[in-house]
């Protein structure tokens, strides 16, 4: 079919007139130029129907001249730009030229692509327009040569593919879904086995979450707003990704939302990764929690059997002593009444600690003349210091502010570790000093010391030295309470590692500010 | 004459003994509701009570002798398995005379009702 343009610059009308040798030279031509142009140049007839396609049409559209030849023109233009494209035809079948102006058509694909189209009527001899031709050029091409155009292309694959981010559009009106390349790879789907349509696209998904994803889109074109979400979809090969999609609204001339356009990006391995995150955080919160219900029943139990041991403990202590005032044997009778009472005072500080542990412990912070405490500590102690010379270098000036029985604790046990890790008639000596704001107070015997790499595991509840004298075994809990006692009185306590001979503990007070 | 309140017998015994060793008169119960009966009858100058005993324990005699109004009139000497200044303020509140924790010294039992009695023996 011949076509002639009266407009076009490309096709001059030809001349009846001329010999018909003439004409088809013209013809071929003319041919030959539309074909080398790099606008897609194609016409249709009155029927509607696409008559003709150059090779920068295949180009542009993807079609090539045998698929789109016969097919109605309007396959070239999204539906929300049906209107305009109709319009502009009827003016052109009018008579009329439309002359470079912009507007999206459609790729075989489904993209959108912008052109700067010219339309002009095709006339017979008569002068009866006979059909359209059109010349549409790229403008996303416009300035970009054809290898630029490939580079890029390709890198926006690549992009997409290292990012696992694919594009979509939704078209309102014919319910149209476009996926890019991506796209289809995200959701394990090839080209051909998409329908390419909303119910398709949301038959990927999983449906769990089908429903919100349909309602979102809805919302979305109604309110045009920008959406952001995240759901499953589940392919084809039974495997479940999640899939990050935000999309915004596209809108027609006359801005009302025609359609979505959108990007769709794989983030399983994220989403996994902040699942196991979880997982593994709660897991070990469960586990905490656990660790805490068993210190708690531990605590408890030790509360328990302790005051459970006294009832016990005053028969034995009790009778020890009717036996001695009856005049039973002391010799038979002290052994028992002694161990009795090393049993009570283990109780004691078993109980202690469990309070201490549980925070049940009342302080009563007051000034308290440091020599006078430790003097008064050492005086409690009784026959646990009897067999050592205690030496107490203190300043009777300093004072600290401290809770006395607190004070009383940590002293008597400092005090009675020295005696016990430190040969009868070795010295102990206790000294204080004033360092900044604080007292420090120390306690140093001249024993065996500690070795350096158990410095920091002796405050540890329940540790034991290796070396403890035999029968001097106690409940390892001596200096654990005297560490929590310390600190609740918001001083410090530590093991000084600098002595070279025996051991040295100690520990700092405030110093009292009422002077 | 002392009450002596203990379910645990040997304890009722060591009570006795110490007591007894200091020319008292005792009488002996093993729960609170005995307690509570022998309470009731005349007689009763001191008593030396358990808290924890089943199935009426220490409490529940000091409630019933703070509702009777025999509190403080009668010298009540605690004797306690637990050394807790919780439990010890609550028992004086109920109008225990002193509170003492097991395990405890002889010397210190008589000292606690001999002050109760006022060396009334």
């Amino acid at each position: 079919m011949a076509v002639h343009t009266r407009a076009g610059q490309a096709e001059p009308a030809p001349d009846r007139r001329q010999a018909p040798d003439e004409a088809g030279l013209q013809l071929a031509y003319l041919r030959s130029i539309v074909d080398a142009s790099d606008d897609a140049i194609f016409g249709r007839g009155l029927d509607g129907m696409v008559s003709s396609w150059n090779r920068g049409a295949e180009r542009l559209y993807g079609y090539t001249a045998q698929e789109i030849l016969g097919s109605p023109s309007s396959v070239l233009v999204p539906s929300w730009n049906a209107d305009a494209w109709t319009d502009h035809e009827a003016r052109v079948l009018g008579g009329e030229s439309v002359d470079r102006v912009e507007i999206e058509t459609r790729r075989k694909d489904g993209l959108a692509v912008p052109v700067s189209l010219t339309m002009s009527p095709v006339v017979d001899a008569t002068g009866t327009v006979v059909g359209v031709s059109s010349v549409a050029r790229d403008l996303t091409e416009q300035k970009l040569s054809l290898e630029t155009l490939a580079d890029a292309a390709q890198r926006l694959r690549e992009g997409e593919a290292l990012a696992h981010i694919g594009g979509w559009v939704l078209d309102r009106a014919t319910g149209d879904v476009q996926w890019s390349e991506e796209l289809h790879r995200i959701h394990g789907v090839e080209p051909a086995d998409f329908a390419g349509n909303l119910e398709a696209h949301l038959a990927a998904v999983h449906p769990e979450d089908r429903a919100t994803l349909d309602a979102t889109f809805v919302a979305a074109l109604e309110s045009g707003d920008l959406f952001e979400r995240e759901y499953r979809i589940q392919r084809p090969d039974r495997t479940t990704r999640w899939v990050y999609a935000t999309a915004y609204p596209i809108r027609s001339g006359a801005g009302d939302i025609v359609g979505l356009r959108g990007i769709g990006q794989d983030v399983t391995e994220r989403r996994e990764a902040e699942d196991s995150m979880r997982e593994a955080y709660a897991r070990e919160r469960a586990a905490a929690e656990e660790l805490r219900a068993a210190d708690r029943v531990k605590d408890e139990f030790l509360a328990t059997v302790s005051h459970e041991l006294r009832t016990p403990l005053a028969v034995i202590l009790g009778f020890s002593f009717l036996a001695t005032e009856a005049g039973l044997s002391e010799e038979y009778i002290a052994p028992i009444a002694r161990h009795a009472d090393e049993m009570h005072r283990m109780i004691e500080r078993l109980l202690d600690f469990t309070r201490l542990q549980a925070g049940r412990v009342d302080l009563h912070i007051d000034r308290l003349g440091l020599l006078a405490e430790i003097d008064r500590s050492v005086a409690g102690l009784g026959g646990v210091v009897s067999e050592h010379q205690v030496v107490i270098d203190v300043d009777p000036s300093v004072a600290v502010d401290a809770d006395a029985d607190g004070l009383s604790r940590v002293m008597g046990n400092l005090l009675t570790n020295a005696t016990k890790f430190a040969p009868p008639g070795s010295v102990v000596t206790v000294r204080a000093a004033r360092v900044g704001d604080r007292a420090v107070v120390s306690v140093s015997d001249e024993g065996s010391g500690v070795a350096p790499e158990l410095q920091a595991k002796v405050f540890d509840r329940f540790f034991q030295a290796p070396d403890q004298p035999p029968g001097k075994r106690g409940t390892g809990i001596g200096l654990a309470i005297a560490k929590r006692s310390i600190e609740l009185m918001d001083g410090r306590i530590w093991c000084d590692a600098s002595t070279t001979k025996g051991a040295t503990f100690a520990f700092s007070l405030p110093l009292s500010e009422k002077g | 004459m002392i009450l002596i309140v203990d379910d645990e017998a040997d304890i009722r015994l060591l009570a006795r003994l110490v007591l007894e060793g200091a020319g008292y008169e005792v009488v002996e119960a093993a729960d609170g509701t005995e307690a509570i009966r022998i309470l009731g009858g005349p007689g009763i100058d001191a008593m030396v009570l358990d808290l924890r005993m089943v199935p009426v324990d220490g409490w529940a005699v000091l409630e019933h002798l703070q509702a009777l109004a025999r509190v403080p009139g009668l010298p009540v000497v605690v004797l306690s398995a637990h050394a807790d200044p919780a439990m010890e303020a609550r028992a004086l509140r109920l109008g225990c005379t002193s509170y003492m924790s097991k395990p405890f010294d002889p010397a210190d039992l008589l000292t606690a009702v001999g002050t109760g009695v006022g060396g009334d023996r």
